[in-house]
């Protein structure tokens, strides 16, 4: 009986370490999906209403969802240090959530950051957008393809572990 | 330490910053912090011009190789803080060559002109960066006051000096001072130096019947001022253009006295310029008030409308 529930413990145990892995990569989506939004509200409220870069990453801070943090860090830093040094700080505990692109595409608006005129800012912003959305796409195909992937791995080597040590 | 001295360090870059904060009360009488790329950082006291050390002591200019040097990166970190790093939103500011800090301190801007139709458009390249401190000095313009309300009756008056002269110092106590023997005073804050208004709140002491209308052409807010908020005084910085002179007599007809400044060693030298000796020769100012050159805000004589001088029974 005790073999029985510990065989069951490690199948679900297999099955969830999958579905962790499966929701980790929709999170990621998740994150580049409010980042993406962010940058867009930036984009609005520098263009409409040309707001000073902390008064709009304020803005864009109430509706960039798991990225809210990013904007609140930048906004507050950038009246303290230099614009770029204030973003790349803010994205930086985000780096290990997002994939390598969207990373550089981050950390390269630092540099348009501060020094340029409305336009140079807001073509620097379409960039990082437009980077943002190509990872975002290139990881939502790797999600599709791996989604069922991993489930299958996930409880397979549960199983496999099951009748290892059965 | 002087309140201006905390307002002006966040928009500083680190270790100007750390030499800022320590030069403390040294710095109580400070005019003016001149930052240029590649040079020593330099302080205008009302004693002298002095370099800034890294440890915040004042160095005479023989002593320029232990001076804070205002390098590169000090230049490009400085400007993101003055700018928030926003210098797409300060096209404006950028055209005119100056911007105004909570606390009503004026940073002039000097960097590479982008022109548009021969006219300067913006700047790029910020090279230098001229921070003149706003202070309030309470009762400053007492001894005035007598030639402004000669007999129970406000007369215009022009105040005359050298930029740094304390003009704008003098024309905020002005303010306060006409506040309190219960004139309504309007005041055409244009470069914001007067009031330094921060979301509708003054950030520099004024009187109860102050109305300020800031960020606005002279001309247009003494207009403004006029229609809609009744003064008995327009109070206005730095006459220059043929509109605000329009402006100067448009007040004279409605009955309404002027308290404005002018840049200018003495009356002779306002006469070589076309708007200022028009309005001199119509006699718009009813006095005429030179400051001091050695003493910043001290009067120096006081003329009436016919260019003679006046002096109190």
């Amino acid at each position: 009986m005790l073999r029985l529930l510990g065989a069951a413990l490690v199948l679900v145990g297999g099955w969830g370490l999958g579905a962790w892995a499966v929701a980790r990569r929709q999170r990621r989506l998740q994150l580049m999906q409010d980042i993406g939004s962010a940058l867009a509200a930036l984009q609005r409220e520098i263009s409409c209403r040309a707001l000073p870069w902390p008064q709009a990453c304020r803005i864009a801070a109430e509706a960039a969802g798991t990225a809210r943090e990013m904007l609140l860090c930048a906004a507050s830093g950038s009246c303290e240090r230099a614009a770029g040094e204030a973003w790349r700080s803010a994205v930086a505990p985000y780096i290990p959530h997002l994939p390598a692109e969207a990373v550089a595409a981050l950390q390269d608006l630092a540099a348009a950051l501060g020094r340029s005129d409305l336009a140079e800012q807001l073509a620097a912003l379409t960039a990082a957008r437009q980077r943002l959305e190509a990872a975002r796409g290139e990881e939502r195909q790797i999600c599709l393809q791996k989604r069922r992937i991993t489930l299958h791995l996930g409880w397979s080597l549960g199983l496999l572990l099951v009748l290892i040590f059965w | 330490m002087p309140e201006w001295l905390g307002q002006i360090a966040p928009y500083l870059a680190a270790p100007l910053r750390a030499a800022w904060l320590a030069a403390g009360e040294r710095l109580s009488d400070l005019r003016e912090l001149r930052l240029v790329l590649g040079q020593p950082v330099l302080l205008r006291l009302a004693a002298g011009e002095y370099l800034l050390s890294p440890q915040g002591a004042l160095l005479e200019e023989n002593a320029a190789t232990q001076a804070l040097c205002f390098d590169q990166e000090l230049c490009r970190t400085t400007q993101d803080l003055l700018t928030q790093g926003s210098l797409y939103a300060l096209a404006e500011e950028l055209r005119r060559g100056w911007l105004t800090l909570p606390g009503g301190h004026r940073v002039g801007l000097c960097g590479h002109a982008v022109l548009d139709a021969g006219r300067i458009a913006t700047q790029r390249e910020l090279s230098s960066f001229n921070i003149r401190i706003a202070r309030a000095v309470p009762g400053c313009a007492a001894p005035l006051l007598p030639y402004l309300c000669d007999g129970g009756r406000l007369r215009s008056a022009l105040l005359i000096s050298p930029p740094g002269g304390g003009k704008t110092t003098l024309l905020r106590d002005i303010a306060v001072q006409l506040s309190r023997l219960r004139y309504r005073v309007g005041i055409a804050d244009e470069r914001g130096e007067i009031a330094a208004m921060q979301q509708g709140l003054p950030q520099l002491p004024l009187g109860l019947r102050c109305d300020v209308l800031s960020a606005a052409p002279k001309a247009e807010a003494m207009q403004l001022l006029l229609r809609s908020m009744s003064p008995q005084v327009l109070l206005c910085d730095e006459l220059g253009t043929p509109a605000d002179a329009e402006a100067v007599a448009d007040a004279a007809r409605c009955g309404v006295a002027v308290v404005a400044t002018a840049h200018g060693g003495d009356v002779a030298e306002l006469c070589r310029r076309p708007v200022l000796r028009e309005l001199l020769a119509a006699q718009a100012f009813g006095r005429l008030v030179l400051l001091s050159a050695a003493q910043p805000g001290a009067i120096a004589a006081v003329y009436d409308a016919a260019g003679q001088a006046v002096s109190l029974c």
